[in-house]
């Protein structure tokens, strides 16, 4: 069954190469100028992806509005923001209000699919609970790939995707520092430093929230991020 | 110069109003004084017409004045006693080259004294030789009465004696009775005389002889040259009596001889015994009327016989004048002298001017500690002002200075002083105007880039995602070739317009960052060690102390230096160093980030950390904006510090110097 994927952008070129792109990856797409028509549309049915961009039309923050609007309705819908907007603010409200993800309109085609199979093969991994999942275990970490949970000793911790893809990163091999820019390269992301280093901080308040303790991965200045290695 | 010295100098003018009052004091003085002396003239007029003119004596300029003594004179040849009055009592002091003959009268009831005193450096003694006698050195005297003369012929005989030798009488009688006394000096010799008081009326003559050396004709020396007689004159009590009756008391005349022999005198000086003017005052007064004051001693009757000064002067050739004399610290006297008589005679009126004095002090020093005070509370006042209006230009200057350093941050501080009604408050607010239309242009240029950034990004997401879709249809060589080139063109594109956006991102995350404590060292050597194995190039040089702690955040130091090594390894030649160096400062810490290579105009030295301004030369293949040192600066200001881009002292490159606050709470853009 093909996934179904709604675009609201209020900017009819990128929403019109976006549905295209998608479609010819073999997604069912729609793309709705507005808030009050993507609303319309959802009507009867949700989509399974819907990707929003914050400003939409003359409501600047439309689209944190329409993200809390479809959360209220369905708690597992996977929303992605990607907009032109790139403040760390942006980032932070966006991803409270429950996104699942975070692009910048900047991201390249070819990411931001990439994103959306890999928020998909996520989703598909969580409703079948498959033991067999390839798993990355270091420490008190597992990270269970093919459903991208991560946990820290036994108890889940809620990491977006491309959070996921940074830990899987630095957990790989710990000890050893990866940089900035090996970072974005697995997690898919493209943008600057500062945004891995808001990244990283988010990364660590997460898993403290779980563990207050925790301490495990390093900022080696000038290089970049390791996972402590632990002993042997 | 500012404007205080300014006022100062202008002060300066204020000082002539002292001068001023000093000027008016000394005139109104002046003023005061004159118009006393004319009254003192009048007065002394009028003595002068009240006296008998029957009275005075017929006067001649070879008068011999005799001196009234009221106890009789030892004639011992010494002339202690004589010493009591002045020396300028000499009635005669006459001269030649080689010898001097001075002759002093005294009189006392019927006695007359005289002392004669001869310097000669040639003493000859009386002598025998040949035969014949030589009498040496020697005086004749002539006495003269109205039936004739007598010359003596006087010699020292044993010494202390005197012989008198009767030379020539002109009638049958007996020689006067003449006693005497020889004195030998050191250089000459000195005779002492008693005569009968009887020859007065006539006069008489005296000549020294001085022989020299025994050779040549002797010189000689007399009292009347023309070989006559000089008749005597003395005080006059008649004189005095009548005079008495004229002067007033407290006030002394006199009447003088055309010689200035005084020939009566009456009345005393009596000064301000009372109340006498404080020390400052006199001071003052002498300030005041110093130059027209003569300064001697004050005369007195019976030991000044002969006076002299210019008012006596100026009276004896038939002219009035008052003379002002300070006699003491304390008391100034005036003098009025007339002319008494077409033979020269003089009346001088002496009188106190102490009250005057007072009078003319207490004005002239009130005038002067007016002028004064006015002029001190009106400079102080001036400089209060000046000061006072230094002080807000000043802060004015400062605020400006601090508000157009913080333009960037965008704080609206007012200025001090717009809320004042005069000049300066208007310049403030005409200044906080300025700064606020500068404020929002900066803000505008600012907020330019991260809205260019934000408002290109969707037409360049079209961009590209219309390219991307565009790989997938089917395209022709050169299609793909043109794609391919619009595709290199719009990452381009995306990179300038995340360089763009970067700081502005940075400034709205520095608020949320969170500051850790960390080693600044091992931020430093941990970013080296990463630039090494990137830029092998050029040699990375640091020296670091052993550790320096500090509260920031390293994630941003860390940034910021990336930027630092882009532009150094941009700038520095083949084979150059890039140096970095950490010194403690007394609350934080310094890094020194040099770089070898060309230096920087000077007038980018400053420019250099805004956005958009790059000092690159234009060939640069690399997209760049000039946006890193403006991202630079925003982190060093955020850890409380401040960074400076200057050339080398020696030339041989650039260097960053930045001051880092080692304790932070909180970053503050």
């Amino acid at each position: 069954m093909s996934r179904k994927i709604a675009i609201v952008e209020d900017d009819a070129a990128i929403r019109e190469n976006y549905v295209s792109a998608f479609s010819r990856y073999g997604y069912e797409c729609e793309g709705f100028r507005d808030r009050a028509s993507a609303l319309a549309g959802f009507l009867n049915r949700l989509p399974d992806l819907v990707i929003i961009d914050i400003g939409l039309g003359s409501e600047p923050e439309g689209g944190f509005e329409l993200c809390r609007e479809l959360r209220g309705r369905s708690r597992s819908l996977p929303i992605i923001f990607l907009t032109a907007r790139d403040s760390d603010l942006d980032v932070i409200s966006g991803l409270r209000l429950g996104a699942d993800d975070y692009l910048t309109k900047d991201i390249s085609l070819q990411h931001l699919l990439a994103r959306v199979v890999a928020l998909f093969r996520r989703i598909e991994a969580l409703r079948s609970p498959d033991p067999e999942s390839s798993q990355v275990i270091q420490g008190d970490l597992k990270l269970a790939l093919e459903r991208m949970a991560a946990l820290w000793k036994d108890a889940p911790v809620p990491l977006t995707v491309t959070e996921f893809w940074m830990v899987h990163t630095l957990a790989r091999f710990p000890g050893h520092v990866k940089s900035r820019d090996q970072l974005m390269d697995d997690a898919n992301v493209v943008v600057d430093a500062s945004t891995i280093t808001s990244h990283i901080k988010r990364i660590r308040k997460k898993f403290v929230a779980v563990d207050p303790s925790f301490d495990w991965i390093d900022t080696v200045h000038g290089a970049g991020y390791r996972w402590r290695a632990g002993p042997e | 110069m500012t404007l205080r010295r300014q006022l100062l100098v202008f002060c300066l003018v204020l000082a002539a109003l002292p001068v001023a009052a000093w000027q008016s004091a000394r005139q109104v003085e002046t003023f005061l004084r004159e118009a006393r002396g004319e009254a003192h003239l009048a007065t002394a007029r009028a003595i002068a017409a009240g006296l008998d003119q029957a009275l005075l004596p017929s006067f001649s300029p070879d008068d011999l004045y005799v001196n009234r003594v009221d106890q009789p004179l030892q004639v011992d040849g010494y002339d202690d006693e004589w010493q009591l009055w002045n020396r300028d009592s000499q009635i005669f002091d006459g001269r030649r080259d080689r010898f001097s003959l001075s002759l002093r009268l005294a009189a006392w009831r019927r006695e007359l004294y005289a002392l004669i005193e001869v310097r000669d450096s040639s003493r000859q003694r009386a002598s025998e030789q040949a035969g014949s006698y030589l009498p040496g050195d020697h005086l004749q005297l002539e006495v003269r009465d109205v039936r004739g003369f007598t010359r003596y012929r006087l010699l020292p005989s044993v010494p202390g004696s005197l012989s008198l030798l009767p030379v020539g009488v002109s009638t049958n009688q007996l020689p006067p009775p003449v006693a005497g006394s020889w004195r030998e000096l050191d250089e000459g010799y000195r005779v002492e005389l008693v005569l009968p008081r009887a020859l007065l009326g006539a006069g008489l003559d005296l000549t020294a002889i001085d022989t020299g050396e025994g050779v040549g004709e002797p010189q000689l020396l007399s009292l009347a040259e023309a070989g006559g007689s000089a008749p005597l004159i003395d005080l006059d009590q008649g004189l005095s009596d009548q005079l008495a009756t004229l002067t007033r008391s407290g006030n002394r005349s006199w009447i003088l001889h055309p010689g200035g022999w005084v020939l009566a005198s009456a009345g005393e000086l009596v000064g301000m015994a009372e109340n006498p003017p404080g020390g400052w005052q006199q001071v003052a007064y002498r300030l005041l009327a110093g130059d027209t004051l003569e300064r001697t001693r004050s005369r007195t009757a019976g030991v000044d016989l002969r006076l002299r000064g210019a008012e006596i002067d100026a009276a004896r050739r038939g002219g009035e004048r008052v003379s002002w004399r300070r006699v003491s610290a304390a008391s100034v006297e005036a003098a009025a002298a007339v002319p008494l008589g077409d033979a020269g005679a003089v009346l001088l009126l002496e009188l106190p001017a102490d009250p005057l004095l007072l009078a003319t002090n207490r004005s002239a020093l009130r005038l002067l500690g007016l002028t004064l005070l006015v002029v001190t509370v009106v400079v102080l006042g001036l400089l209060a002002h000046s000061t006072w209006l230094s002080l807000r230009i000043r802060r004015l200057r400062d605020a400006s200075e601090q508000a157009l350093s913080r333009l960037g941050e965008g704080e609206d501080a007012a200025l001090p002083g717009s809320s004042d009604g005069d000049e300066i408050g208007d310049l403030a607010r005409s200044f906080s105007g300025l700064f606020g239309e500068l404020r929002s242009y900066n803000q505008y240029l600012k907020s330019l880039a991260s809205k260019l950034s934000h408002e290109l990004n969707t037409p360049l997401a079209v961009v590209r995602s219309s390219l991307e879709n565009l790989r997938h249809e089917s395209m022709s060589e050169e299609a793909l070739a043109f794609a391919s080139r619009a595709d290199e063109g719009a990452s381009r594109l995306r990179k300038i317009l995340s360089a763009m956006s970067e700081a502005t991102r940075l400034e709205h995350s520095l608020e949320q960052t969170e500051v850790v404590d960390f080693d600044l060292c091992d931020v430093v050597s941990g970013c080296v060690a990463g630039y090494r194995n990137v830029y092998p190039e050029p040699r990375w040089e640091v020296d670091l102390p052993a550790a320096a702690p500090m509260t920031g955040a390293p994630e941003l130091l860390a940034q910021m230096l990336d930027k630092l090594a882009d532009n150094a390894v941009g700038f520095c030649p083949a084979g150059g160093a890039i140096k970095l160096k950490v010194t403690a400062l007394r609350r934080g810490w310094r890094l020194v980030f040099g770089n070898d290579g060309p230096l920087l105009p000077e007038a980018m030295q400053v420019q250099i950390f805004e956005s958009l301004v790059s000092a690159r030369s234009d060939e640069d293949e690399q997209v760049h904006l000039g946006l890193g040192l403006h991202i630079v600066r925003l982190i060093v200001r955020a850890h409380g510090g401040r960074v400076v881009a200057r050339n080398r002292a020696d030339g041989s490159g650039v260097e960053f110097v930045m001051t880092l606050a080692s304790r932070r709470r909180k970053l503050q853009p």
